[in-house]
């Protein structure tokens, strides 16, 4: 069983090292190890471990390098948690569980269950002891693990201690964007309980159960998942705004301006999950991380909110992982479509922020912003037909020094749900290869029997093109020069180009 | 909600176990509508509506916080208990640990705000009428309770909407009692969008307050 698993490490691990494992570990594995007997590991699966000191990516380049030998103790355990994963404890995990493609695990440095993507996490308790045992493993000779390869399954570990996060994917997402998605999830989880609550608690009762303070953020980190396997906002990391006439669109800034108050760092305002303008403090930007875990708790619990004017904490955990911004939520129509937002310093603001809506709102009125809106939602997003060129049949577009991107919608060939999750995929694995740490590329073109892909990165913009299989490369290049020119010329309908300052 | 200024005269606050039904009944007061269709979504934060009754010829606008019954909000909940007037302290009939809950709410509360009046609203009544689920808090033991906190008492239904009306009415009411609030209220004019209250329905279907 040995001979099959290859270990591939930055050279601080080798087999003639020994390793302390504490006594519970191996209780654990020798429990799990009447279950290994009776099913032997699939010799068919090539197990490989990547182990890195100093938080180094372990690049792909260095994959293809043969192991120094195998390692016992990590081989052993990895095995334990595929099984786990792919075979073992068929009372708990169903079938329909193990057949799930990602799954999102959120554990605490003791073991603790803290989230699980699909299941009931208190069911997971053996396969979540596994996952420690695997990084304290790694972490007793002074290294980190990041990731296990096992066939087509990735493990992918984000350590945030006193949290662990684990996702399992067997999806085409390459093990960085992974990590990217453990990165919004821990961000969602500290927008909760704030970094330094977090820590203050594990630093005096390590066994603390952090459901007690999570209770009713189920909402927000499913919706996450769900939202992170088909939106593109959270693989270009950026945010997409509601298409606005640019004058439309000063107007709502001007509005938001109204609110100006102590203590109130940002005005945003949204509609149907698109950012159609936000004002700001001189001093502070809107981290588009922290726009995006915003965004998302106000979809994800959009109904929760429309009792009246919402007051909330959040932390923002690029803009200050310590502490708490309040947050002033309100719709703004009986719809719950759009939406505005206050964050503040102050946590007893709340009456002065509904004077401040009451300025916005009238404010927006005598512009018929909200009218204006209204359409532009109503009308939802434009088509690829719109840009005039027959042979694209889809885009992303994103604007790297504003962090923000469009896309049209779905449309023929990717009008149903199985070809639009195909071509996810396919932006995945472009956005995969272009932006892979050992080797960037600038530009990428394939054909296949469906569709020529084309992505490009440039110094202002990233661009993913899908065209018709049958385009030459000089047509899909010249579609691409139109293309570009089009959307220059509607920045200001697509883009929010400037935020005001208070 | 029809109010042109922030003035509220006074601050009542809901609270209780999470699922207790404290958004549905303020759901109901602010804008007489429950929504069945839609499944539990627990409130996040606090949330804050108001609506103005008339008592006496006079106007009381109840500015009405709806807080999150999470233990990761309790610490927040002292802020908006703080100085209110009355709180109603929320329990599902269907379930005994909620009661136990509301207990601790109110030994909380009272030991912070000694002069904030207490009301005790049984939540969910709708379910035990309809056989839907057994009640699991005695009435009775609720009222001997009440009493020796000299909190009132009244199961309502956000569903049904009995009671729910009747127990603002009664915090308007009381509120309006003690001649320093009464003084500061805003003269009533005859208008029919609010909700009249006059002394001789007060108290009308309240089960064991006097």
């Amino acid at each position: 069983m040995e001979d099959d698993a290859t270990i591939l490490s930055t050279g601080h691990v080798t087999s003639s090292e020994s390793v302390d494992v504490p006594s519970d570990f191996e209780n654990l594995a020798s429990s799990n190890s009447q279950n290994s007997a009776s099913n032997p590991a699939n010799p068919d699966i090539q197990e490989e471990v990547f182990v890195s000191a100093d938080d180094q990516y372990v690049s792909d380049s260095a994959l293809s390098l043969p192991g120094p030998s195998s390692d016992d103790d990590i081989s052993f355990r990895q095995r334990k948690l595929t099984m786990l994963m792919t075979e073992e404890d068929e009372s708990e995990l169903s079938s329909s569980w193990k057949e799930k493609k990602s799954h999102i695990f959120v554990l605490t440095e003791a073991g603790k269950p803290v989230y699980s993507r699909h299941g009931c996490e208190d069911k997971l308790s053996s396969l979540m002891g596994v996952m420690v045992a695997i990084v304290s493993c790694v972490h007793d000779r002074n290294d980190t693990i990041r990731s296990i390869v096992a066939g087509n399954r990735k493990f992918v570990f984000l350590i945030k201690l006193p949290l662990v996060l684990v996702a399992v994917s067997s999806a085409l997402e390459t093990i960085h964007q992974i990590e990217i998605h453990l990165h919004y999830v821990y961000n969602t989880i500290i927008s909760v309980v704030s970094l330094s609550q977090l820590n203050r608690i594990y630093s005096t009762q390590k066994n603390y159960d952090l459901r007690r303070l999570l209770t009713g953020t189920d909402k927000f980190l499913d919706h996450l998942c769900n939202s992170m396997d088909q939106d593109p906002q959270y693989l270009l990391r950026a945010v997409k705004c509601l298409p606005l006439a640019g004058h439309m669109r000063d107007f709502v800034g001007q509005s938001l301006q109204q609110s100006k108050t102590d203590d109130l760092a940002f005005a945003v305002l949204v509609s149907s999950g698109q950012v159609v303008s936000i004002c700001r403090l001189k001093e502070h930007n809107l981290d588009t991380t922290d726009l995006q875990v915003l965004l998302n708790l106000v979809n994800a619990s959009a109904t929760s909110f429309h009792a009246g004017e919402s007051w909330l904490p959040i932390c923002l955990a690029q803009f200050n992982p310590s502490g708490f911004l309040h947050a002033h939520i309100s719709f703004l129509d009986e719809k719950l479509q759009t939406c505005l937002i206050f964050l503040s310093a102050d946590r007893d603001a709340f009456f002065t922020l509904c004077e401040c809506k009451k300025k916005v709102v009238a404010k927006l009125n005598k512009h018929k912003c909200l009218e204006a809106i209204h359409l532009a939602y109503s009308k939802a997003d434009y088509t690829v037909s719109k840009v005039g060129i027959p042979e694209l049949w889809h885009f992303l577009y994103k604007t790297n020094n504003i962090s923000q991107f469009t896309c049209p919608e779905f449309s023929v060939p990717y009008h149903n749900e199985k070809q639009r999750q195909r071509l996810f995929g396919l932006y995945q694995e472009m956005h995969g290869k272009i932006h892979n740490p050992a080797a960037p590329l600038k530009l990428h073109y394939s054909v296949s029997d469906e569709e020529t892909l084309l992505a490009w990165v440039a110094s202002g913009f990233e661009l993913y093109a899908t065209f018709s299989p049958l385009v030459t490369k000089n047509q899909a290049i010249s579609a691409v020069d139109r293309l570009l020119r089009w959307i220059k010329h509607r920045e200001d309908e697509l883009f929010m180009m400037r935020t005001l300052t208070f | 909600m029809g109010i042109d200024n922030n003035r509220v005269d006074c601050k009542v606050v809901l609270l209780g176990k999470e699922y207790g039904g404290k958004t549905s009944l303020l759901e109901r007061f602010l804008h007489e509508q429950f929504n069945e269709a839609s499944p539990y979504q627990s409130t996040i934060g606090a949330a804050f509506g108001a609506k103005r009754v008339a008592v006496n010829d006079k106007f009381v606008i109840l500015g009405i916080w709806d807080t999150a019954g999470s233990e990761r909000y309790q610490a927040m909940s002292r802020l908006y208990y703080r100085d209110a007037k009355a709180a109603i302290v929320c329990y599902d009939v269907t379930e005994q640990t909620s009661f136990q809950r509301a207990r601790f709410w109110i030994d909380e509360l009272l030991q912070n705000e000694e002069n904030c009046k207490v009301y005790l609203a049984g939540t969910k009544i709708d379910l035990v009428q309809s056989h839907t689920k057994p009640r699991s808090v005695d009435l009775h033991d609720v009222c001997d309770y009440g009493e020796a906190i000299k909190a009132a008492v009244l199961e309502t239904s956000s569903k049904t909407g009995e009671n729910v009306n009747d127990l603002f009415l009664k915090i308007a009411f009381d509120f309006t009692k003690d001649p320093y609030n009464f003084e500061k209220l805003e003269d009533a004019i005859c208008d029919a969008s609010v909700v009249n209250v006059s002394k001789a329905d007060n108290n009308r279907r309240n089960c064991c307050h006097r």
